[in-house]
């Protein structure tokens, strides 16, 4: 009978302690619980076992870094910023088109120090009417 | 005013030794009738006893929902050494299960589930990297500025997952139980419970709600075919009871774990972000989705069948 079931969770997951009913005769396999064939035909990805070490366990985290944090971060050192982002609208930001307009630079100038660049992407944006302070 | 204290006292005495007299003659009363009529004062008790154990026959599994729509198309029943490599491998067993299970995904969630829309739901977002759970490490993109960000391509794989399981247990008429201690979503995890006729529990978790129910409900209940944990902490950052109970009693668990979660005792993982509300939305939104497509199916197979 399924109140044979024993109550200590960590002796196994709950799969393996209903088929060890089965097994050994306590449960009939028509008598199976309702969510046992659906577990059959697709398990869980990880283990369920309690004390089971998963994937990367005790790695460190792999810090996340863009090319243009560098930039951006030397951009708000320079110019504050003059209003909040909204992340979710499509325009782009100013720090944004600062980033494009000296790929662009450095495209055009590729012997320019970092420096020079700065300048020259400053200078470029000026013209086009956004005033950086 | 010393004789009014004197009458009150002795009214007292009066109601007292009334009181006392009273209290003796309905003993006396109960003691005649017990010696008169041995059943009188125990009303069915045998009958609710010879209830009590029908209904604990099919309690612990709900065996009766289980496979008897199936049992047409099982095949047969599988013999020692498959049951033996099955403990280690379910997917042995596969050949025992019904048609509706070989579909790899039935109810087609591979195309409900969109990267893009869990990004705009926010499920992405973890905790501060300090916090982090080692058993977490598995489903983190990276870490951004101390903070932990998930790889929603792992957790469109455990939802998909998930949902295939939730769906396929409502499409058996099991009975879903959705959890959560979360303050902010306990209204909305009740409402999404209640809209798809399922339970919810978002209130405090008293010990022994599934493991001892016949002392705190009077009575055997059917319990949950499956929890759904919409988060699985409790406000002191300590895991929810219910998490071993349900192990306790074979019960499979879904949880979603954010990046400071225990995924201990849990059989199927979501990792996702569980704090923010429309992240909670979405994920809700989702297994309502799911249980209804089990539902239509089941409603489907049984007019099918009934003609």
């Amino acid at each position: 009978m399924a109140s044979f079931i024993t109550r200590a969770e960590r002796s196994g997951n709950i799969f393996s302690r209903v088929t060890g009913l089965i097994r050994a005769g306590q449960l009939n396999w028509a008598d199976r619980p309702l969510w046992y064939d659906v577990y059959i035909s697709s398990p869980p990805l990880s283990p369920p076992d309690w004390n089971v070490k998963l994937p990367k366990f005790d790695e460190p985290i792999r810090p996340i870094f863009y090319e243009e944090d560098v930039l951006r971060a030397k951009f708000y050192k320079t110019y504050r910023s003059t209003a909040g982002i909204q992340v979710d609208s499509s325009r782009t930001s100013v720090s944004q088109q600062f980033i494009n307009e000296y790929k662009l630079v450095k495209s055009e100038n590729a012997s320019a120090t970092p420096e020079e660049l700065f300048e020259l992407t400053t200078k470029r944006l000026n013209e086009n009417g956004i005033m950086l302070k | 005013m010393n004789l009014f204290i004197f009458f009150l006292e002795i009214s007292f005495f009066f109601f007292h030794i009334f009181l006392v007299h009273f209290v003796l003659f309905l003993y006396l009363i109960k003691a005649c009738l017990k010696a008169r009529f041995p059943d009188l004062l125990k009303p069915d008790f045998q009958m609710r006893r010879a209830v009590a154990t029908a209904i604990h026959a099919e309690r612990a599994f709900s065996s009766r929902f289980a496979a008897q729509p199936q049992k047409a198309s099982t095949s047969s029943v599988p013999d020692r050494s498959t049951l033996e490599k099955g403990t280690v491998q379910p997917t042995v067993l596969k050949p025992f299960v019904s048609a509706s299970l070989q579909h790899e995904d039935l109810f087609n969630f591979e195309k409900l589930v969109h990267v893009d829309e869990m990004f705009k739901a926010r499920l992405h977002y973890g905790h501060k990297i300090g916090t982090v759970n080692n058993n977490m490490k598995w489903a983190l993109y990276g870490e951004r500025l101390g903070v932990c960000v998930f790889d929603l391509d792992i957790t469109k794989q455990y939802l998909v997952r998930a949902l295939n399981f939730v769906a396929h247990v409502a499409m058996r008429g099991g009975m879903i139980l959705f959890v959560t201690s979360n303050r902010d979503t306990m209204f909305d995890v009740e409402k999404a419970a209640e809209e798809v006729g399922q339970y919810s529990h978002v209130r405090k978790w008293q010990s022994g709600t599934l493991t001892n129910t016949r002392q705190l409900l009077g009575a055997s209940v059917r319990l949950p075919d499956a929890v759904f944990f919409l988060s699985t902490l409790t406000s002191l950052g300590e895991n929810h009871p219910a998490i071993i109970e349900a192990a306790k009693m074979t019960i499979p668990t879904i949880g979603v774990v954010d990046s400071n979660s225990d995924p201990a005792y849990l059989t199927y993982l979501i990792p996702a972000n569980d704090d923010t509300p429309q992240s909670t939305e979405y994920l809700l939104r989702m297994f309502k989705e799911a249980i209804r497509k089990g539902q239509e199916e089941r409603k489907r197979l049984q007019q099918g069948g009934g003609k």
